[in-house]
């Protein structure tokens, strides 16, 4: 019916029905350094690294730091380079891989996390944005329950801009959910003041490396 | 007070009195107008950023020639995804479908990420009172509406105008929480109460900001994460769109991304874009097992079969209209009585609602254009706008629109004559001149008995002159070749000159 109601308009359409629309040039030019930038603007910590062990170290600071029990860590391919069970023992805090949690228990285990840890598919040097591309190796609350959310991000996989990202979607698409993470849940909503870590993580921290 | 269109100038009469309110409002549209102005210029000069809006109002339209064609197409996709996808002709049938989800999955408690559409359809209300099941809304600014029971401010900030004394003063009423002033403690206590809730609830429902027909996909933007909750842990995911919310493709959405954020919140891209594909899949653990899409029509069709009023549909509910529109800052949300407040109330309300209902909203509007200037979507809201006091008066069969009464026909009619012809234009003013004349005090006439009082209401009129445009005209020509004559008189060498010369 409604679709009916629609095709009967009567008004005149444009013969070239599906027009490709041309956008803009890409705004900004990206580069890791464009990306750092915007990242830290939008409430993220960012720090180049020049290995995943210095992300290590960096990792048993945060952990130490911030007096961690519980780490949460999804079960993609770079972050196996992480020996987890030293950082473990280091710390002496719980590091999980939801590759290792049960059904039943990977939920009460991530929401009492205070740390996820996460890859990233891609990355966007215009907005500071990563880019995840969820799946059973990356489960969407890893990187949004814990109070401290750390991705871990390579440098080619920075694109330049939402427009590269759209190509890359518009060629198709298998997962179930994509997020594109920049900074810091945020909210005006009490008077106008920016509160940072209204629902999700109260803290970002991105780790560049390569 | 009554929040209803049809109540607009009694309301408008009240918020139009609170000072404070106004200047805030004034103060926080400022803000947004300088945070968008300047978010805007990632586009490059004014030109580039006229370009960008340009190809925004571009993917409306291509979207709108071809929406049965892009809605089949984003059916199919969803449907191959494993999403299921439901039609609703209207508010009634969109609540009863939810319902039906709510029984079929036994559902008790539902979380919600903000949704205009679920306002627009009262479902809510519908649900609680209906189905018995209890809603938390996940936004804050949403959640602290729900509390109070009033309708969103804006579509943006629905809490925008209330002070942090009123918001905690809500809270502690209604969720017990220990008063306080500080917005940070406001805003941790809330993240705890609801991240309960986001755990335990059975059902997510939320809106939908584009639906991308060529892979089926959902996109939804926000800042706080209660959308990426809400569409995470609950067993199913209800997603409600009206029809207009699709586009072709990826590169369409995310344009139109670019320019939702830039005029919504200043925003190059907001904290979170989900874009959803369908339910988990057996090995996953977070995300629904079953997904919902119900598209809403609710009037809409109907404006789609006229080709000026298709226009309305265009709108990607960014809200920059409304702190453009010196009518809405200075009144607020109240008098428009319904949740789409501001120049966007006006071009959606009566396609929805009627023309009748409805018409102190479209004809409050100064037609100054603010709203249009600045829109990324290409709306023309200023020819909605004249369209629907044209339909108003001829009468619409099709938007509940009554023709006006026979004294007010025959009385532009006069008028329409009498201004095509100029010599009863002459007689008409004379006329008009003593009447009107007879009720000045002080130079100006403010009020008129009969059918004129309701215009005189709100208006004062300077009273009119004694003599006529061109009567003045015409005694100036007169006083000139006068004063022309005497000077040849006087001195009629240097006027000989003046001829010669």
């Amino acid at each position: 019916m409604i679709l009916e109601r629609l095709n009967s308009a009567t008004w005149t359409k444009p013969s070239s029905s599906r027009e490709v629309i041309s956008t803009p040039a890409s705004i900004v030019s990206g580069d890791v350094e464009m990306f750092v930038s915007k990242a830290t603007a939008a409430g993220a910590q960012v720090e180049e690294v020049g290995s995943l062990d210095e992300v290590q170290n960096r990792l048993v600071q945060i952990v130490q730091e911030e007096q961690l029990q519980k780490i949460v860590i999804t079960d993609e391919e770079n972050l196996k380079e992480i020996d987890w069970e030293q950082l473990s023992q280091q710390t002496k805090s719980q590091v999980q891989s939801i590759a290792q949690l049960p059904g039943e228990n990977y939920r009460s285990y991530v929401v009492e996390a205070g740390l996820g840890v996460t890859g990233c598919k891609y990355a966007l040097a215009e907005t500071g944005t990563v880019v995840l591309e969820h799946s059973h190796s990356n489960e969407r609350l890893v990187s949004h329950a814990p109070d401290h959310y750390v991705c871990i991000v390579k440098r080619d996989q920075i694109l330049k801009d939402r427009y590269v990202l759209a190509s890359l979607f518009d060629s198709g698409l298998s997962s179930t959910a994509w997020t594109l993470v920049t900074g810091v849940s945020r909210t005006a909503d009490v008077a106008l003041q920016v509160v940072l870590g209204m629902h999700g993580p109260r803290k970002v921290t991105i780790f560049v490396v390569g | 007070m009554d929040l209803r269109p049809e109540n607009f100038q009694s309301v408008a009469e009240i918020e139009v009195a609170k000072v404070a309110q106004r200047d805030f409002v004034v103060m926080v549209a400022g803000v947004f107008n300088y945070l968008c102005d300047t978010a805007m210029t990632a586009y490059g000069d004014g030109s580039a950023q006229d370009e960008a809006r340009a190809a925004g109002a571009q993917i409306r339209t291509n979207s709108l020639n071809n929406l049965a064609e892009l809605l089949q197409e984003f059916e199919t996709n969803a449907n191959r995804n494993g999403i299921q996808v439901l039609w609703a002709a209207d508010a009634e049938e969109a609540c009863q479908l939810v319902k039906g989800l709510v029984e079929k999955h036994q559902v008790k408690t539902i979380s919600k990420g903000k949704s205009m559409i679920s306002e627009e359809i009262g479902l809510n209300h519908f649900l609680e009172k209906e189905a018995g099941v209890k809603i938390y809304e996940g936004d804050l600014g949403e959640f602290i509406v729900q509390l109070r029971g009033t309708l969103p401010f804006h579509i943006v900030g629905p809490a925008i105008n209330m002070t942090v004394q009123e918001i905690a003063g809500v809270l502690q009423q209604h969720i017990d929480m220990p008063y306080t002033e500080v917005a940070t403690e406001i805003v941790s206590y809330v993240r705890t109460y609801l991240r309960d809730k986001f755990e335990r609830a059975d059902m997510g429902i939320t809106g939908v900001n584009q639906a991308i027909a060529s892979t089926g996909s959902l996109m939804l933007v926000e800042n706080e994460g209660n959308i990426r909750w809400v569409t995470s842990a609950p067993r199913v995911h209800v997603a409600l769109m009206s029809i207009e919310k699709v586009c072709a493709n990826f590169a369409d959405a995310f344009h139109l991304l670019g320019l939702l954020t830039r005029n919504c919140t200043g925003q190059a891209i907001t904290s979170y874009v989900s874009v959803l594909n369908g339910p988990r899949r057996a090995e996953e653990v977070d995300g629904p097992e079953a997904m919902y899409v119900v598209i809403i029509d609710n009037g809409r069709s109907i404006a789609y079969q006229d080709p000026l009023l298709k226009d309305a549909l265009r709108c990607i509910r960014c809200g920059r209209c409304g702190i453009q529109c010196p009518i809405y800052l200075r009144i607020g949300a109240n008098p428009y009585g319904w949740i789409y407040p501001g120049p966007i109330g006006n071009v959606i309300a009566p396609v929805i609602m009627d023309l009748d209902r409805t018409r102190d909203l479209y004809e409050a509007c100064t037609l100054c254009g603010g709203c249009q200037s600045v829109c990324p979507s290409g709306m023309s809201h200023l020819d909605i706008m004249t369209h629907y006091r044209q339909m108003k008066v001829k009468g619409d069969d099709r938007f509940g629109g009554t023709r006006i009464c026979i004294k007010e026909r025959s009385g532009f009619k006069i008028l329409a004559r009498g201004m095509q012809n100029p010599g009863l234009y002459k007689a008409g003013v004379k006329i008009a001149r003593r009447f009107l004349n007879q009720r000045s005090q002080d130079g100006y006439i403010t009020q008129m008995p009969g059918p004129m009082s309701g215009w005189f209401r709100c208006r004062d009129f300077p009273e009119m002159p004694e003599k006529t445009f061109r009567q003045r005209w015409q005694d100036e020509l007169q006083e000139e070749a006068r004063q022309t004559a005497d000077r040849a008189v006087a001195h009629p060498e240097a006027a000989a000159q003046n001829e010669e010369g």
